[in-house]
């Protein structure tokens, strides 16, 4: 029997950022990880750090977007003065190109309400780049493309150092890190504390508090503890490229190039359950679409296509909360969990620590999904 | 115990190469351009194959330290063989068969030339 | 049958060597209309690589090549074959449980559709990581083998050869035979392998025939002019651009051997690319030491739809090919009511008696000669192991600091697998250093999940696949 003040399901970036937040308040903290068998959305993502188009009919989200895009790069420097692992973090700005007209206006529209909502909080800043501009950037622009809006503050990391590197870090701060291991039982102990079994047979944990940090699982998890975690899957698939020699592009909604030279085109959206297999032709259209954009991508060779499966609530936002089902409990879930990463590490794990969720953090429980 | 004799192509020059051919003299032959060279070989041999028979050090560069290398497994399972063929880049050359003026390159530079230089906001 | 190619065929036919010819005669036979296709432009797979080149204008190779590989004619003959269901220099990139088979021939892409496909794409040789390997120059015996039969190239120099298992004996054997004999082999294993329990002894009888041949090369080549080496262990490649030395111990004595080529071999296992990339579930084989994929009795996989028959459902060798073909086809008719099931066992019972001879071959020739354990602490720590990527052992062996012990986050975290090979070359070799490293089963560090594409096809081959359906940034951020 093992015993900690916390007790993580689910070492993803959510849970590992999490933990490492909770390590830092001078709790101590296991992660209960299981690996290969888990749909994984931490190795499944592009590593967007983005804050262009969120939130614009959601003030909330569009204002815990900014919080964590504003610590984001000292959260990076931070993570890698501690680990020497970089995990690459670009932030010079980022593009929506848009395919139509139409899709420009939308653009538009939105960045101008986002600009509203920020209109008290250092606006939103945008600019609107023609076909010339364009046509300076890349090797060739589709001849449909009427534009694309650039703002400033958007960016990318390398999701798998980041992964990497909050191990290590969760790693030195004394964090015990259990992988492979699959939660098959949660029982709470009469009074606050649990009793949790594990697919290692005779390894049982208890804790005081419980963190679901487990992605789609926490559906079934929530439900051990007889709550109705409402998570469900959407998949979305990417395309890897070769490397390129001159990669220097910024990203945008169509691709991103990493640190390595490939690009990653993406990505779809299909609400199929959980399938995570790749469907050559959802891959044809991505394709399709992006070659509308940028004709010079057809002679780009695939050296993969990968699937993964987002962890959408109803409105597409995080839930952080505490389960009334099961007071000292909290689940943590979103599908955008490269952006929110520093979020994870401070507020939420303050949010956890302190027994409730303030400021922009406090605004996501389930309660909203009842309205 | 026999030595079989098997016919071997004296006549050919071969720069370079740690093979040597046993193409009979009654073999079809090609003509076809190894880094932009007219060279002569023997039908229906891989293109690797008559990469080899050049010169079987540097086919490529590793990309990611800039070691060279050349095939491994001639089966389609190492990706070290990969070469421009008649303008198409990263044919594994290991399963395609020359053909008469087919244009083979080795992929020396480290990557692809898509585009010209950085671009800048 | 004569069908267009765009209709549904009943079997789609991956591979077009022993396994793919017997495998397509039988469904001729049965009247199943089916589809060959195989990347290469030949039939004949490797075993019988080139072979109606060289029957029919080197028959002074291919006596060189040995008396089996002439035997190639009884399963080589194709009348079953014709334009409409033989597709070959098909490069097969994607299969899908529906039956699509997306395929690259001549620089465009196509798609087959099948009810079931039958999976016989062979084996491919085990990882050889050693330092040194990647340099050129250095090759495996299979590709060594390849050159010979598709392209008629033998090295002139000095050539070493290093590792285990009869292929590296027979392409030795098949080099002095052409009087272009090997500088020195260099075996990483004993000579005559284990003790044989008595048991095997007998059974060493009813094989008689086959472990004769193979002894008679080993003398051959002991008595020729070749430098034999056994029980060889930390092996290094040297040289500056390219290879031009051998390095390693034998006997308590440091070995260096001057080399204008290296030929490397520890012999085979299942091709499982496809297979993988279809999700059909695999299996440790522990007696054999390598993934294979999980079967019934007949070949099907864990996927309704995909059979996998020959050496890629587990080495057998080539004369277990048909046997296992032809099960796997007579199963796929009886799936399709062409057969009940009675009348499929009765015609699968003499290739099922066949196959377990060579079963029994098989145990035999494993606890003779177990096949090699794939290296794990052996490895120094600077030795590339993922060549596609250049990560070292060294690197793999550090994820024990951070308990990774799953190839999969292996991946994540170092790249190592995710290169255009996908791991062919390093899956076996990374999980066993896992396993060594972190004191585990190498059945529970896994294996690299191939991914479609499994061969390289273009962003513009890609689009041809699309169904015109759009996705716009907007859908997902709500």
């Amino acid at each position: 029997m093992s015993s900690y003040d916390v007790v993580i399901i689910g070492g993803g970036v959510v849970g590992t950022a999490i933990g490492c937040g909770l390590l830092q308040r001078g709790r101590s903290v296991a992660i209960i990880d299981r690996g290969a068998t888990a749909f994984r959305a931490s190795l499944g993502n592009q590593g967007m750090v983005w804050r262009q188009l969120k939130g614009f009919d959601d003030k909330n989200y569009a204002r815990l977007t900014k919080l964590a895009v504003d610590q984001w790069s000292d959260f990076a420097t931070e993570l890698a003065a501690e680990t020497g692992i970089d995990c690459a973090y670009w932030q010079n700005g980022g593009l929506s190109v848009a395919a139509t007209e139409t899709e420009l206006d939308a653009f538009r529209n939105i960045l101008d309400k986002l600009g509203e909502l920020f209109v008290d909080d250092g606006g939103f800043e945008y600019e609107e780049f023609g076909r010339a501009k364009l046509e300076s950037m890349y090797p060739s622009i589709g001849d449909d493309v009427p534009g694309a809006i650039y703002t400033p503050y958007d960016g990318v990391c390398n999701p798998l150092s980041l992964l990497k590197a909050l191990h290590k870090a969760f790693k030195s701060r004394n964090g015990r890190y259990i992988a492979n291991t699959r939660v098959d039982a949660i029982v709470r102990d009469g009074g606050s504390g649990y009793h949790i079994q594990t697919s290692n047979g005779s390894a049982t944990f208890t804790c005081e508090k419980l963190v679901l940090a487990a992605g789609l699982a926490n559906k079934k998890l929530g439900a051990l503890l007889g709550a109705d975690v409402p998570v469900s899957p959407n998949r979305g698939q990417i395309l890897v490229t070769e490397r390129l020699r001159d990669f220097d592009f910024l990203p945008c909604n169509c691709f991103r190039p990493n640190e390595e030279g490939t690009l990653l085109i993406g990505a779809s959206s299909d609400d199929i359950g959980y399938d995570d297999s790749v469907d050559l032709h959802v891959a044809g259209n991505i394709a399709k679409g992006a070659i509308k954009l940028f004709p010079w991508l057809a002679k780009l060779r695939v050296i993969r296509i990968w699937a993964a499966l987002r962890v959408m609530s109803p409105d597409g936002k995080p839930i952080y909360q505490e389960l009334e089902e099961s007071p000292g409990t909290f689940v943590a879930t979103c599908h955008s969990g490269i952006t929110l990463t520093p979020v994870h590490m401070n507020q939420v794990a303050q949010g956890i620590d302190e027994g409730f969720f303030r400021d922009e953090v406090g605004e996501f429980g389930m309660g909203r999904f009842n309205v | 115990m026999r030595v079989f004799s098997v016919t071997k192509l004296a006549n050919l020059e071969w720069a370079d190469s740690m093979f040597e051919t046993l193409h009979a003299p009654k073999d079809k032959m090609v003509t076809v351009l190894i880094d932009g060279e007219k060279v002569v070989v023997p039908a229906n041999v891989s293109a690797a194959a008559a990469l080899l028979m050049q010169n079987d050090s540097t086919f490529r560069l590793s990309p990611v330290t800039g070691e060279p290398r050349a095939p491994f497994c001639m089966n389609g399972n190492c990706y070290e063989c990969l070469v421009t063929i008649d303008d198409q880049p990263d044919q594994q050359g290991c399963l395609v068969e020359v053909e008469d003026q087919m244009r083979i390159r080795r992929q020396i530079e480290l990557f692809r030339d898509y585009q010209s230089g950085p671009q800048s906001v | 049958m004569g069908r267009r190619v765009s209709d549904r065929f009943d079997v789609a036919i991956i591979g077009s060597g022993p396994a793919g010819l017997a495998a397509a005669r039988q469904a001729s036979e049965l009247g199943l209309d089916f589809v060959l296709l195989d990347e290469q432009r030949k039939l004949g797979g490797n075993v019988y690589r080139n072979y109606e080149h060289n029957a029919a204008e080197r028959s002074d190779l291919a006596d060189v090549l040995g008396a089996d590989y002439l035997a190639a004619s009884l399963t080589m003959s194709t009348e079953f074959l014709t334009p409409e269901n033989r597709i070959s220099g098909s490069q097969v990139f994607s299969i899908d449980p529906n039956g699509e088979v997306a395929y690259k021939k001549n620089r465009q892409v196509s798609i087959v559709t099948a009810d079931k496909i039958l999976i016989v794409t062979g084996a491919m040789e085990r990882p050889t990581p050693v330092p040194g390997w990647t340099l050129p120059g250095v090759m495996s015996v299979g590709a060594a083998q390849t050159l010979l039969k598709s392209s008629a190239l033998v090295p002139k120099g000095r050539s070493v050869f290093v590792g285990s298992g009869p292929l590296t004996l027979l392409v030795a054997h098949q080099y002095l035979k052409l009087g272009n004999p090997p500088a020195a082999i260099v075996f990483t294993g004993p000579l005559f392998g284990h003790r044989a329990p008595a048991r095997s002894m007998f059974r060493a009888l009813r094989f008689s025939g086959r472990l004769a041949k193979g002894f008679a090369w080993l003398i051959q080549l002991l008595l020729s002019k070749v430098d034999v080496y056994t029980n060889a262990c930390d092996v290094e490649i040297s040289g500056d651009s390219r290879a031009t030395q051998v390095h390693f111990h034998s006997k308590s004595k440091t070995i260096s051997l001057p080399a204008d080529g290296v030929f490397l071999h520890e012999g085979v296992v299942p091709d499982s690319m496809l297979a993988m990339s279809a999700n059909c579930e695999y299996v440790w084989n522990s007696a054999q030491k390598c993934w294979g994929p999980k079967l019934d009795g007949w070949g099907k996989t864990t996927v309704e739809s995909i059979y996998v028959a020959g050496d890629s459902a587990g080495i057998l060798g080539a004369h277990a090919a048909a046997p296992s073909a032809q099960r796997a086809v007579l199963s796929i008719a009886a799936d399709l009511g062409y057969l009940d099931q009675g009348e499929r066992d009765r015609q699968g019972a003499a290739p099922g008696a066949a196959l377990k001879r060579e079963q029994d071959f098989r145990e035999f020739l494993d606890s003779v000669f177990p096949p090699p354990s794939q290296p794990g602490n052996d490895i120094p720590d600077q030795t590339i192991v993922c060549r596609c990527e250049s990560v070292t052992a060294g690197q793999i062996r550090a994820l024990a600091e951070l308990d990774c012990a799953n190839i999969g986050q292996a991946k994540a975290y170092t790249r190592c697998g995710m290169g255009p090979c996908q791991g062919r070359m390093c899956g076996l070799s990374v999980a066993q250093i896992i396993a060594d490293s972190q004191k585990k089963r190498i059945e529970d560090i896994g294996h690299f999940r191939g991914r479609t594409p499994i061969r390289q096809i273009t962003l513009g081959d890609l689009a041809i696949f699309s169904t015109n359906k759009g996705f716009s940034i907007l859908d997902r951020e709500k």
